[in-house]
């Protein structure tokens, strides 16, 4: 969505977010500009944290209106303002959880995904029943793992980016990645030998 | 060159190297697909199983984790709601307060600060009133 000559013939699409912000304390076009932007990657974050397309569309709201009433307090700290969306909807999805006292699991039929990866060929490869259990476990994992691997999988960020929103070093990231992975791949050979025993 | 054509044995077969081949795997699985990313041939070497499974598991959770697509109605609904909503409802108090003219926050400022000191009067003068009457109970009983 392009939004250009907006007030006083600012244009918001050549704009870059710092700008946009500034503008957007009292100008709601600018904040237009940066939703346009973002809502894509924040919904999908929200989307692998809830598992849900219905509360996914509800925490990505509430999302933004936290964002629209706080962007007045937003100060360049170093923080690019991606990461400071992302921390608002990590704390949404935070109390979603607290709300619900439990975390859900990705129902196998609600995870209908329109990409083009998922029209690869080698998507192919990873069986229905493989995704479901697999998405399960990363389900299952704590919070920050969870977001760990949402940022670099789902949101494509490099290490220093994922760094910014989850307040840690390159080097700390890398280390949990690490960890993540081993955890996963224990949870997963849990699960497979519980199968087998069963 | 590749990240992967680094033999290991230039790194110290440790934790720390895991950790970068696969931090330098998984920008590579984002920026290139699994097809240019994966180094699990390189890897026939027993002692790096844990690292060739970690690596075929990281290209399964990249595989199973594609964008999502959100409908365009959603999108264009919320953008509406946000672009039309009303300011001050989403506006924090103090934002609001903040945003007064001058003259009306000093206004508000010494009303308030009057409020409080006249709270703060009659609750010392309640204080002051109490110690009297006992005071004047014991003279009496005295």
């Amino acid at each position: 969505m392009i939004e250009s000559d907006g007030r006083d013939g600012r244009d918001y699409a050549a704009c870059d977010d710092l700008q946009l912000v500034a503008w957007a304390k009292d100008d709601r076009e600018a904040f237009g500009e940066l939703y346009s932007r973002y809502v894509a990657r924040i919904y999908n974050y929200v989307y692998y944290r809830t598992g849900n397309h219905q509360d996914a569309e509800d925490l990505t709201s509430r999302v933004f209106f936290k964002a629209l009433a706080h962007i007045g307090n937003y100060t360049d700290r170093g923080v690019p303002f991606s990461a400071w969306l992302y921390r608002i909807a990590h704390n949404q999805v935070a109390n979603w959880h607290r709300d619900r006292g439990r975390q859900r699991v990705v129902p196998l039929d609600d995870f209908t995904v329109n990409s083009a990866a998922a029209d690869a060929p080698e998507t192919a490869v990873v069986s229905g029943d493989e995704e479901a259990r697999l998405l399960q476990s990363i389900r299952e994992l704590p919070s920050e793992r969870q977001q760990l691997l949402i940022l670099k999988f789902v949101e494509h960020l490099s290490n220093a980016e994922i760094g910014a929103v989850m307040n840690r070093t390159e080097g700390a990231v890398k280390s949990l990645y690490h960890r993540t992975l081993l955890a996963l791949r224990g949870s997963l050979e849990e699960e497979a030998s519980a199968g087998r025993d069963a | 060159m590749s990240w992967w054509s680094l033999s290991p044995r230039v790194w110290s077969r440790n934790r720390r190297w895991q950790e970068d081949v696969l931090a330098a795997h998984a920008d590579a699985l984002i920026s290139n697909g699994a097809a240019h990313a994966s180094p699990r041939q390189l890897y026939a070497d027993p002692a790096e199983d844990e690292l060739a499974a970690l690596l075929r598991l990281a290209e399964r959770v990249e595989r199973a984790m594609p964008p999502v697509a959100l409908s365009e109605a959603y999108v264009a609904q919320l953008r509406h709601r946000l672009l039309e909503s009303d300011l001050q409802e989403t506006l924090s108090l103090w934002r609001r307060i903040r945003q007064l003219p001058p003259r009306t926050q000093l206004a508000a400022g010494i009303g308030g600060a009057t409020l409080t000191a006249g709270v703060v009067i009659l609750a010392t003068r309640s204080v002051y009133d109490v110690l009297d009457s006992r005071r004047h109970r014991r003279t009496v009983t005295a």
